[in-house]
This record gives C-alpha cells, sequence and structure tokens, in this order.
C-alpha cells in the first residue's frame, strides 16, 4: 500500500509542485489587490472552484489513468485489497492536494497573521482547511463518477454542494463538511472493486451510492423542468418575464413598477373617495421603495464574509478599522500598515468590552447589528446609539434616509424616526415620529413603498410568491402574492385603505420541486433550516407540493417510478432484498431514485451477474 | 393726470419724496395713485422708445463675472472673485501696481476678509479658517473648526485687527452655552464670552478686549446692548422682538457707541449712545419712507461721511458741507447709478459698487473725494454678451393709496416701444412675506418688460425697509384680506392711471409671492388671465405652522425658537384659530373656485415649502378641471440652484404670458426643451388657456 501510495505521488509530484508554486504566486497577486481574508463569498468562490475543480481534474488524471480494463487489472491485481488501494489512491491524493492547494493557503494565511497589521482569525485557518477538505470531496466525487458506469453519477457532488457547503461558522461547518467526506469515502471506496460495472454489493453501500445521485437527480430534474417551461413560454410568447409589458395584475408588473406606481396599482382598486385624488398626486410625488435587502446577518467566525463591509475608515486619522471575529472588536491599522495598539469595542475605541455580534459598518458612517444603529464618531473615536429596537425584533433592511427621517424595516414593523431638533448632539437617539406593524410578518414581504403626502403618508407592503433565493439555495415555498396600501394621517394613525390579491406569474409546478420527490426536497432543505445562518427572516420550508393537483401529480410519480422500478428489475437477477430496497426507495423518493436505479442497477450487468 | 375713472387724484411718483404726496387726506374706498409730474417724463421717454430686440434669457440670468469687491482698510489692495471658465477664482489687485495676483483657483465656498490693518487676509470655508499674510504667496491653515463644539466662523472686526472671531456651542445635560472666541494668525484662541442665549454681535478694542456686545436675553429674545468694562456688562439699550438692533461702531475710546437700530423709532436710523450724558440720540433725521441701508464711516474718522436709506433712489446724505460736495460730485458722475460705498481706513480712497435696474453686472470705481477723481475699477469680461443697458428698462418707484387710507409703495418697470394702456400688466409678487423689493436689477422682471409687459412690483404693508409700523401694518392677516388688497389695489390705481389693459392682468411670485398669487386668481375670479406661483405655500397656517415643527432653511440660525420668531413677526403658527382663518382662505381650500389658469413651479428638494404641498394643490384644482402647468425642478430647493432649471422657471413665466397675452416667445434651447421634457410634468395651462379666451 505505501508503495503504491508512493508510486502515486511521484506520478503526480512534479505536477502538483508547479500548481503549488503558481497557487501561491496567484495569492500573493490576489492579496495585493484586494485583502483576500474578508472578500465576500460571491468572489471568494473563485477559491472554492479552484480547490474543487483541482480535486476533480486530479481525479479524473489519477483514477480516470486507471479506467481502462488493462490498466483496472493491473491496478487491481496486487496483494492489496481493493480497499487497501482505495487507501493509497486517496492518501496519495491529499497528499498532493495538501500540497497543491493547503500549503501555498497556509503559507499566505500564516504569513499575513505574522508580518502584516491585517486581521486574521481562527476562521481564516480553518477555512483554508476546509477548502482542502472541500477538494477532497470533489476528488472522491470524480473517484466514483469515473469509476462508474455512467458519467452521470458525476450527480454525486450535489451531496457537498447542498448538504456541505453553507455560509454558517467553521465550527458547525465541520459537520456537514465531515459527514460528506465520510459519505464519499464509503462512495468512492465501494466503487473501488473488479468488476466495475457490477452496482455496490452491500445495501448500505449501495443506499449511501443512491441518495446523492438522486439529490442530483431531483435538481437536474427540475432545473429540466424550469428550463423547459421558460423555453417554451419564450417560443410561444408567453412568458411573463419575456414580454414588453408584464401581465396585468401580476406579481412581475409591481417588481418592473416604480415606487409610485406600485403604490399606484395598490390604490386602483380602492374604495376609499380619497384614493383618486391620491393616485393623480402620486406620478409627481417623491416616492421611496424599500427592499428586504438584508437577507442575512454575519456570524462569528463565519466560513466567509457576506456581501456586507467588514470594516470602516477613519479618514481624518487615516485609520482602516476591520473586525476581528477571534477578538469581536474592530483592529485598525493606520495608511503605513502599522497596526493600532487600541481596539475598538462595544462603546468606541480602548473599550474592553467584545461586540455581542459580528456588526456591519454602514457606508455613512453608522454600524448596524441586528436591533441597533449606532453612530461612528471618527472624531472622539466612539458609538453612539441612534436607534434600538424591541427585543425579539430585527433589521430586514439597511435603515434609509428619505424625506429627512430614517426609515426602518424591522421583523415586525415599518417605522420612521426624525432627527431630535432639541437634542445637544448631533449623535442623539432619533425620535420615533410613526410606526406601522407589518400585516402579514415579514417572512414573504417583497418590498415597501411609500410616499409622503402634505396630511400624511401612504404606505405600500407587497408581499411575493414566496420564491426566495439563499446563496445557491432556492427556497420552495408557494404563497398568494399580495398588496395592502395603508394611509397614516398626520397624528400617525393608520388605516388601510386598499387590498389586494396578486396574480402568480408562473405556475406552482414551475417553483416547487416538491411534486418531483416530496421527501427528497425535505432532506435538500433540512439543513437550511436547522443551521444557524443568521437569517432575518425565517424560512417556510414546505417538503409537500403546495397544491392538490401537484400532490396528486406527486402521488402519480411515486407510484410510477415504483411501477417502472419494478418493470426494470423483473428478471434482472438482483436479489430480493435489494429489489426490496429499490422498489420501496422509488415509492418513497419517486422519478429520482427510478434514475439512480437505472444508473446503479444496470440491466445487462445484472443479467451478466 | 386725471384719473381714469376713479375722480381722485391719480399719479405717479418715482423722483419725489414722500413729502411731495399728499397724506391719508381722506380715507377712500379705492385704490389712489398718488401724484408726481417727475414720473411723467420717464414714463413718456419709455413709450417713446422703440420696441427693443427679443432679450435671450441666458443672457439676463448669466452669473456676474465680478463678486465680492472689497478694498483694504490701506486702500492700497483690492479683493475680488473672478468668473473664469466655471471657476470663481479669488484675486488680489495692487492698486499702486495694476498688479494682480489670483489667491484661490476655485473660491467657491470661500469668504474672505481683510484684517482692519490691511496686513492679512483672512479665508473662511467650511473646514476652518486660513490666513494669507500680505508678503506670503498662499494661505495658511491656522484653525479647523471643531464639529463636536459646532464651531463657525463669526466675523471679523476692523478695530481688533490681530484677530477673527468664532463661535461655538458647549452642550451639556442643562443645556447649550454659546461661546465666543478670537482666534490670532497663529490659531491661538482666548474666549471673549459666553452666554445662554446667543450673541448677535460684538465690538473689541483694538487690543482685542470686548467693549460692547448685543445679544438675545429673556423669553422673547429680546436684543440688549452691553458696554463691557473692568469685568462688568453694563445695559444700555433694550430692543424688544424683532426690533432691529445691531452694533455698528464705537469711538473716543468706548465714550460714544453707535448702533442701527428701530428702537424708539418707526424705521431703522444710526443712534449715538454717549457716555457722558448716557442718552442715545439719532445721529442723521431722514424724511423719507425708507430705513438707514448703508453707513459710510472711515475706520480711523471721528465722523460719519455719508448715510444712505432704503427706496430713496440710491441717495447719499452727507453729513458735511465737505462731505456732501463730495458724495454729490461722485453721484453727479455716476447719476443714473445707486451706490454702495466702502472706504479705506483713513477715508482717502472709497470703494464704489454702482448698480443699476439696467445692468446686469455691477460696476466697480475707486473714487477720491479730496480730488473728485473716479477711476473705473475693475471690467467684466463675460463670455455671455451683456444685455445692452438700452435694451433694458428703468424701475420706477410707486406710491399708491390703499382704500384704508395707508400709502403704499412698489416699483414699475414699464414696457418700452408701448402704450403704457395697452401692455398686459402683471403684478410680480414679493417673498417673505417680511422682505421688500428695490429697484435693482432684477432679470424676470427685465424679461418680462422686454416682452411687453408692465411689472408691478407692490411692497405691500408687511414689506420691510419702510419701518416697524408698515411692516406689522399687516397684523396676522395673509389671506384674503389685507395684504393681497394691497396688490389688488396697486394694480387698481395703475389701471386707474392708465398704465396697463385692464383686460390683461396677470400674477407671479416666489415663495410668499407665489402664495399671494395664487389667492389672487382663486379670490379674484375672472380679473387675471394666469398666476404663475413658484414655491408657494398653499395654505399658509400649514406652511407657518410646518416651518416651526421642522424649523429648515427659512429660519435664521442661532435666532429666537420658531415657533417664537413667527409670533414676533406677526405669524401665530401655534395658533389653531388663525390656521384655520388662513385655511379657509388658502388657495387649496377655494381650489374649486380658481377659473385662471395656474402655473406652479417647485423645487424637489424643498425643505421650506414642501413638495407634497404644491402635489396636493394641483390635485385640487385638476379635479376642478382648471388648467394647470406644473414645472418640478429636482435639483432645486426654495429656488433654482443651476443656470439649466433657472431659465426653466423663466421659461414659465414667459410661456404663460405667451399664451394670454400672445407675447414674443424664445423657443426654449436643446437642452431647456429636454429639461422640460423630463421635469414639466403637467401642461394643461394651454387648453385652458384658450378655452379662456
Amino acid at each position: 500500500m505505501k508503495d503504491l501510495m508512493l508510486a502515486e505521488l511521484r506520478r503526480f509530484l512534479r505536477p502538483a509542485m508547479i500548481f503549488a508554486g503558481a497557487h501561491l504566486l496567484l495569492l500573493l497577486f490576489a492579496n495585493r489587490m484586494v485583502n483576500l481574508l474578508q472578500q465576500p463569498y460571491l468572489e471568494s468562490q473563485v477559491w472554492l472552484a479552484l480547490a474543487i475543480l483541482a480535486g476533480l481534474a486530479l481525479a479524473l488524471v489519477q483514477v480516470g489513468g486507471y479506467r481502462r480494463p488493462a490498466a483496472w487489472m493491473w491496478l487491481l491485481h496486487r496483494p492489496l485489497s481493493p480497499s487497501r488501494i482505495f487507501a493509497a489512491l486517496v492518501l496519495a491524493a491529499s497528499a498532493l492536494l495538501t500540497l497543491a492547494l493547503l500549503l501555498p493557503q497556509l503559507v499566505l494565511v500564516a504569513g499575513l497573521d505574522l508580518f502584516s497589521s491585517r486581521v486574521v482569525d481562527l476562521r481564516h485557518y480553518a477555512g483554508v482547511l476546509l477548502l482542502w477538505c472541500y477538494a477532497l470531496i470533489a476528488w472522491l466525487a470524480g473517484c466514483h463518477a469515473v469509476l462508474s458506469r455512467y458519467r452521470l453519477a458525476i450527480a454525486v457532488l450535489a451531496l457537498p454542494l447542498f448538504l456541505g457547503l453553507h455560509l454558517v461558522s467553521v465550527h458547525v461547518l465541520w459537520i456537514p463538511v465531515l459527514a460528506c467526506l465520510l459519505w464519499l469515502c464509503v462512495v468512492a471506496l465501494h466503487s473501488v472493486r473488479a468488476d466495475r460495472v457490477a452496482p455496490p454489493r452491500s445495501l448500505a453501500a449501495l443506499m449511501l451510492t443512491a441518495l446523492p445521485l438522486q439529490i442530483g437527480f431531483l435538481l437536474l430534474l427540475f432545473a429540466g423542468v424550469q428550463t423547459a417551461f421558460v423555453t417554451g413560454g419564450i417560443l410561444l410568447g408567453t412568458d411573463p418575464l419575456n414580454s414588453r409589458e408584464a401581465p396585468a395584475g401580476g406579481l412581475i408588473e409591481v417588481l418592473r413598477a416604480s415606487a409610485a406606481e406600485s403604490l399606484d396599482l395598490g390604490l386602483a382598486i380602492s374604495i376609499d373617495p380619497r384614493a383618486q385624488a391620491w393616485r393623480e398626486q402620486l406620478p409627481l410625488l417623491q416616492t421611496v421603495e424599500l427592499g428586504v435587502h438584508l437577507q442575512r446577518y454575519p456570524r462569528r467566525q463565519q466560513f466567509s464574509n457576506l456581501q456586507l463591509p467588514s470594516a470602516f475608515a477613519d479618514s481624518e486619522r487615516g485609520l482602516w478599522w476591520t473586525f476581528s471575529h477571534d477578538r469581536m472588536r474592530f483592529i485598525g491599522r493606520d495608511e503605513a500598515g502599522q497596526r493600532i495598539e487600541q481596539e475598538w469595542g462595544r462603546s468606541g475605541i480602548a473599550d474592553a468590552h467584545a461586540f455581542d455580534e459580528v456588526p456591519i459598518p454602514l457606508d455613512d458612517e453608522r454600524l448596524l447589528t441586528r436591533d441597533a444603529l449606532l453612530d461612528i464618531d471618527s472624531r472622539r473615536q466612539q458609538l453612539h446609539p441612534r436607534l434600538q429596537l424591541d427585543p425579539g425584533e430585527h433589521f430586514i433592511s439597511v435603515p434609509e434616509h428619505a424625506f429627512g427621517r430614517t426609515l426602518v424595516l424591522s421583523s415586525q414593523r415599518l417605522q420612521a424616526f426624525r432627527p431630535d431638533r432639541e437634542a445637544l448632539s448631533a449623535h442623539a437617539p432619533l425620535q420615533l415620529e410613526w410606526s406601522l406593524p407589518l400585516p402579514r410578518g415579514s417572512a414573504q414581504l417583497q418590498s415597501v413603498q411609500l410616499a409622503q403626502l402634505m396630511d400624511g403618508w401612504l404606505v405600500s407592503f407587497v408581499y411575493d410568491d414566496g420564491h426566495r433565493q439563499l446563496g445557491l439555495s432556492q427556497i420552495s415555498v408557494v404563497r398568494q402574492p399580495w398588496q395592502q396600501v395603508q394611509w397614516i394621517d398626520s397624528q400617525g394613525a393608520a388605516e388601510v385603505v386598499a387590498e389586494r390579491a396578486i396574480t402568480r406569474d408562473y405556475p406552482a409546478i414551475y417553483q416547487h420541486a416538491g411534486w418531483l420527490s416530496p421527501l427528497l426536497l425535505g432532506l435538500i432543505e433540512w439543513p437550511e433550516s436547522v443551521l444557524d445562518k443568521g437569517l432575518t427572516r425565517p424560512i417556510e420550508s414546505e417538503w409537500l407540493p403546495p397544491s392538490t393537483p401537484l400532490r396528486v401529480l406527486a402521488a402519480v410519480l411515486l407510484l410510477g417510478s415504483a411501477l417502472l422500478a419494478g418493470l426494470w428489475l423483473r428478471g434482472s437477477g438482483v436479489s430480493t432484498a435489494r429489489k426490496r430496497f429499490w422498489l420501496l426507495s422509488c415509492l418513497v423518493l419517486g422519478l429520482p431514485a427510478l434514475l439512480s436505479l437505472v444508473c446503479l442497477e444496470p440491466r445487462g450487468a445484472a443479467r451478466d451477474a | 393726470m386725471a384719473g381714469q375713472g376713479s375722480g381722485l387724484v391719480v399719479g405717479l411718483c418715482a423722483l419725489c419724496l414722500l413729502a411731495a404726496a399728499p397724506a391719508r387726506a381722506a380715507l377712500a374706498a379705492e385704490a389712489v395713485l398718488l401724484e408726481a409730474d417727475a414720473l411723467h417724463a420717464p414714463i413718456e421717454g419709455v413709450i417713446a422708445r422703440n420696441r427693443p430686440r427679443l432679450l435671450r434669457r441666458e443672457q439676463l440670468i448669466a452669473e456676474p463675472e465680478l463678486d465680492a469687491v472689497q478694498l483694504s482698510p490701506r486702500g492700497d489692495a483690492v479683493l475680488y472673485s473672478r468668473l473664469d471658465q466655471g471657476r470663481r477664482g479669488l484675486w488680489r489687485l495692487d492698486l499702486s501696481t495694476r498688479q494682480q495676483r489670483r489667491i484661490a483657483l476655485d473660491a467657491r465656498g470661500v469668504r474672505a476678509y481683510w484684517s482692519g490693518d490691511g496686513e492679512r487676509v483672512w479665508l473662511v470655508d467650511a473646514d476652518g479658517v486660513s490666513v494669507l499674510e500680505d508678503d506670503s504667496a498662499s494661505a495658511r491653515r491656522v484653525l479647523s473648526f471643531d464639529p463636536d463644539r459646532d464651531q463657525r466662523f463669526w466675523g471679523v472686526d476692523s478695530r481688533a485687527a490681530e484677530w477673527a472671531l468664532l463661535h461655538e456651542q458647549l452642550k451639556h445635560t442643562e443645556g447649550v452655552t454659546h461661546r465666543y472666541l478670537r482666534v490670532d494668525a497663529s490659531g491661538e484662541t482666548h474666549e471673549l464670552l459666553r452666554s445662554r442665549l446667543p450673541v448677535r454681535s460684538v465690538l473689541l478694542d483694538a487690543s482685542g478686549v470686548l467693549r460692547f456686545s448685543a445679544a438675545f436675553e429673556g423669553p422673547d429674545y429680546d436684543t440688549v446692548i452691553r458696554r463691557h468694562q473692568n469685568g462688568r456688562a453694563e445695559d444700555l439699550l433694550r430692543c424688544m422682538g424683532v426690533e432691529t438692533c445691531s452694533l455698528f461702531d464705537f469711538r473716543d475710546e468706548g465714550a460714544r457707541l453707535l448702533v442701527r437700530s428701530q428702537h424708539g423709532l418707526d424705521r431703522e436710523a444710526l443712534l449715538e449712545w454717549k457716555a457722558e450724558v448716557g442718552n442715545w440720540e439719532r445721529v442723521h433725521e431722514h424724511p423719507g419712507p425708507g430705513e438707514l441701508e448703508q453707513v459710510l464711516w472711515p475706520q480711523q474718522a471721528q465722523h460719519w461721511i455719508g448715510l444712505r436709506y432704503a427706496h430713496d433712489e440710491g441717495r447719499w446724505h452727507g453729513r458735511s458741507e465737505r462731505d456732501s460736495g463730495a458724495l454729490k460730485t461722485l453721484q453727479a458722475q455716476l447719476a443714473q447709478a445707486r451706490l454702495d460705498l466702502d472706504s479705506s481706513a483713513d477715508g482717502s480712497v472709497w470703494l464704489v459698487r454702482a448698480w443699476h435696474a439696467r445692468w446686469r453686472e455691477d460696476r466697480h470705481y475707486l473714487f477720491r473725494p479730496d480730488t473728485g477723481e473716479l477711476k473705473s475699477l475693475l471690467e467684466a469680461d463675460t463670455g455671455i454678451a451683456t444685455p445692452e443697458p438700452a435694451h433694458l428698462v428703468d424701475a420706477l418707484r410707486v406710491h399708491y393709496q390703499a382704500s384704508d387710507g395707508r400709502r403704499l409703495h412698489g416699483y414699475l418697470w414699464l414696457p418700452a416701444g408701448r402704450a403704457s394702456n395697452e401692455a398686459p400688466l402683471l403684478a410680480l409678487i414679493h417673498g417673505g412675506p417680511f422682505n421688500h423689493d428695490r429697484d435693482g436689477y432684477d432679470p424676470l422682471a427685465q424679461l418680462l418688460a422686454n416682452r411687453g409687459i408692465a411689472v408691478f412690483k407692490p411692497n405691500f404693508r408687511g414689506s420691510t425697509g419702510y419701518g416697524l409700523d408698515y411692516r406689522r401694518a399687516a397684523g396676522d392677516d395673509f389671506g384674503n384680506g389685507r395684504v393681497l388688497a394691497d396688490v389688488v389695489e396697486g394694480l387698481d390705481a395703475l389701471l386707474a392711471a392708465g398704465i396697463g389693459d385692464l383686460r390683461q392682468q396677470s400674477v407671479a411670485g416666489h415663495s410668499f409671492g407665489g402664495y399671494a398669487s395664487l389667492l389672487a386668481v382663486t379670490h379674484h375670479p375672472g380679473r387675471f388671465r394666469f398666476a404663475v406661483a413658484t414655491a408657494a405655500p398653499v395654505d399658509f397656517g400649514w406652511s407657518m405652522r410646518w416651518i416651526a415643527d421642522n424649523g429648515g432653511s427659512a429660519l435664521p440660525e442661532n435666532g429666537p425658537p420658531p415657533a417664537l420668531l413667527l409670533k414676533q413677526y406677526g405669524l401665530p403658527a401655534l395658533d389653531e384659530h388663525w390656521r384655520e382663518r388662513m385655511r379657509q382662505d388658502s388657495p387649496l381650500e377655494a381650489a374649486h373656485r380658481l377659473a385662471a389658469p395656474v402655473y406652479l413651479w417647485a423645487g424637489a428638494e424643498d425643505d421650506r415649502v414642501p413638495l407634497a404641498s404644491l402635489v396636493r394643490y394641483s390635485t385640487a384644482v385638476r379635479s376642478g378641471e382648471r388648467g394647470l402647468s406644473f414645472l418640478i425642478d429636482p435639483k432645486a430647493g426654495h429656488a433654482p440652484v443651476d443656470p439649466a432649471g433657472m431659465q426653466a422657471l423663466l421659461y414659465l413665466h414667459e410661456i404663460a404670458a405667451a399664451r394670454a397675452f400672445s407675447t414674443p416667445l424664445q423657443p426654449p434651447s436643446p437642452e431647456l426643451s429636454d429639461f422640460l421634457d423630463r421635469n414639466l410634468k403637467l401642461d394643461a395651462a394651454a387648453e385652458a388657456n384658450d378655452s379662456n379666451r
């Protein structure tokens, strides 16, 4: 085993060293251009992609080299069990990935930690190790795909992508990552066998191999349905997004509308006698739209930064303050790159109290936490609380300045605050002018539109159809879009003046994957709801199809899959236990299970067996 | 000249003094234009001239090239700003060598002040104070304002040549303490005094010691003049509420104090306090209607040289025969112009800023009173052609008697080459309302006159510049009452005197003037062909309450609380009954009665008259199917901030007049067309105008 491992190492040592050198140079160059350690996750994806592609490429070259029958026979026909051969391969791959990926990144992080004033936290070291894990996971997936009968087996990559990749604390992330690693180890291990065409022998191995495939197939199927739906709509000229005029009364019409137009759409059906006069005023008034742009808050030791600032500048002193997740304070460096001795704590500089949570520096010398807005007083190097939300309430949008007020959209309310004109300090707490509860909570809130009139305010709340994109994940919830318009008088009293249901532009079958496989969908969305991702709005994940027709369709597909599985397995020579397993899988998981059956239990191979 | 139909004494007064006019001989029920023969010649002259060529809007509104011209106390140099390729450079002209040196490339936002000895220039911007020494090439920053203390520049006292003055606010749990400091050229500061309420002005002696102060005091924010001596403060004068009260200067080591004030008087004058007798005396009696506007008093002179009063045709009054002689010599050489005068410290050289209703650019001269020599100082050389004065018209003074007998004032711009009784007549009403129109250059009045319209600018009661009684005479009657009647009766008087075509009347105005215009077309249906109301409150009571609640640029910094200030001016913003009265009279409430086309203008960023109020009014008007055009300038506050916005504002007036009176119209440039396409939100006034004909 040792010899095989060393032989594998020698086989790829030179390319790995060249890769490592190029990788290090690329990292150093990139680090000169930007602060790599504080890059938001979208920008950091290039390094994740590099790790995954490196792992996959190594697997394709390393294991693919043995794919020819003669080479495979040569590999396996040695006095080593397949598991030890697999171990030799995986250990060699691990070492090569360590050399090519881990070492250059560790050199960079440790170098920045030791020799620069940049903020380096535990999460950065952990992040490097996690990237290495993703590379190894990709290698394992690639190994399995290369050795499988069907190239579609690469769909096992869906496992790490959907179950193991989350923007959570690195401490928590180890759990899904190690689980994926272990899982794919088992899958890949069972791929290394004399008869590569034959399905995994043990039921446990079969199940562990099949499930990632099934997840992958579910996603492929749903993407295919959506693509076909959109393409068909475009060809027929019925796609609501691909038309110049959005369908009247639909959600797209509201999304494309300006704030004034959205308010007008809401008021169009109002029976309030003032509505016509308001509608006439709207095109002339200044209006503002608040979107629910704050999807999540940064968590401590998060794997990567959100698309939010993590530092602020003190231009007067030429200082740059970056938040440290280890210290839970801002760490300063000057223009010469020297570290400032004092740290910026909860109340300002030299405050020993660490922040309770990771704050978000905003671009106008303000700092936002989940429930508080603070002014950054760079002159005095202090923080001044401007407003504090009630316990249990948090911001779902960055407070916006408009109409001479600060407009706050929280998980419970829309509020308007005014500066305290009598206050002694420019940083005095803001004064609440009026507050409006969110009529249907914040979960599906799409946007809020405001217009200030001579004698009050018009406020429109638009609720969407439930479609939500969180990073790479789409959450399948189907809701009825809805709009409500309220009138707030000069005393701050609110009154509903219009309500309407908004038409869904796309059918639920396009939006909800549950009809394809309710249980698998539940499994995919499960981590989203159990992992602490700092979401500003709760996920209302629903794995059951949202309507009776879709539920009937789901049942038909489950039964049909089981029926087709039976036909596929009939006369295949597969053991009864395996047949029962497959039939049950198809009955419970539906079409994706049927496709995995086709991949893993080829009829010809079974007959041959 | 006989009145046309009124049967009363009718005439026009532009050059006469108040003494020439009859007093309130009788309380007439109709407005009367008071007679003065002297004005006949100018009017006839105006009519006799040929119709001028059409002036271009951009010519009329171009920013002056030369600005902020200041003579050094030594009389040897001049500071000025010059517009060049969009940048306003700050320059220093050496009067002996005629050498010019640029101090700052672009001095927008920079204010420059000579020190009292002329040794240095204080340069002030938003961030701090810099000093330019006489022998140095560039300015040196001596102090950066401390925003924590809201620190600001507060002025330069010519007597205390070494220092500039600063104001800051120390905020603490018990409130605010106002602190006043002097700062020297090295940036070192020294506290002069501190006060709970703001101090309005101070006078220092040559060693930088505080000698006199004028400060707010008490719940009504009275202004108290104090002498500071040996660590003690002695009250010398208390001006009540909104009476003007500002320190001017002192002489004889503080034994004589000069103050500009309305205290004990109706019209502001220069008062002198003498320590030996302890009483206040007026230094000059002036019989005219206007208040003191300018004092010429060299720093080193024991006595003043000349005084100028508002609404007095720019006449300067000398103290002695010698002074009067010098002033007459000067005025004879610049006979048409109004003159602002400043002097070197020894009085040997005067800086003359000459302005006139027909001059877009002020003209600057140096005058030596000993020899009577007058030299042109700086020549403007703008890229944009300045309209020829011959194509512009004079502002003529008018006085008329309101129906309640009060003598009122105003100005008149008559179109050249047109019979006065055939010209459309437009009342252009000033804002404020506590403000006044004068006879200087006014691009809008000149534009309208150039298009053949007689423009009447009434200084209705409530206007400033004519004394306390005149300003207070309106009381709180700013609805469909006395102030509106003053405007309408002014038009009546002009029409009765044969000025303006009875069938072609209109109103226009900015801010309060816009409000008054809307009141006029609302409460005098059928009389006016159109109204142009820009940044106009549509319910005066609501607007005053809004300002009281929201503050903003309408209010002076460090003045009385908004509600108190408004109340002292006769606008009880917190009084529900008054607001209700204003609401009932308001253009908004009576929008359904509107019968004439209205042209509205609003600045989207206006913090005095919120856009929403004008939008509401536009809806109310449209629901009654009256014609309305509405231009919203997206960048503007209470007034346009850029040339495109200014041009659009002028165009709005021009097209309103063209539609109603068929007066000439300069077609909009492509840029202006684009601006109008984007920002002219409604333009239904055209159709309404057609239907009104």
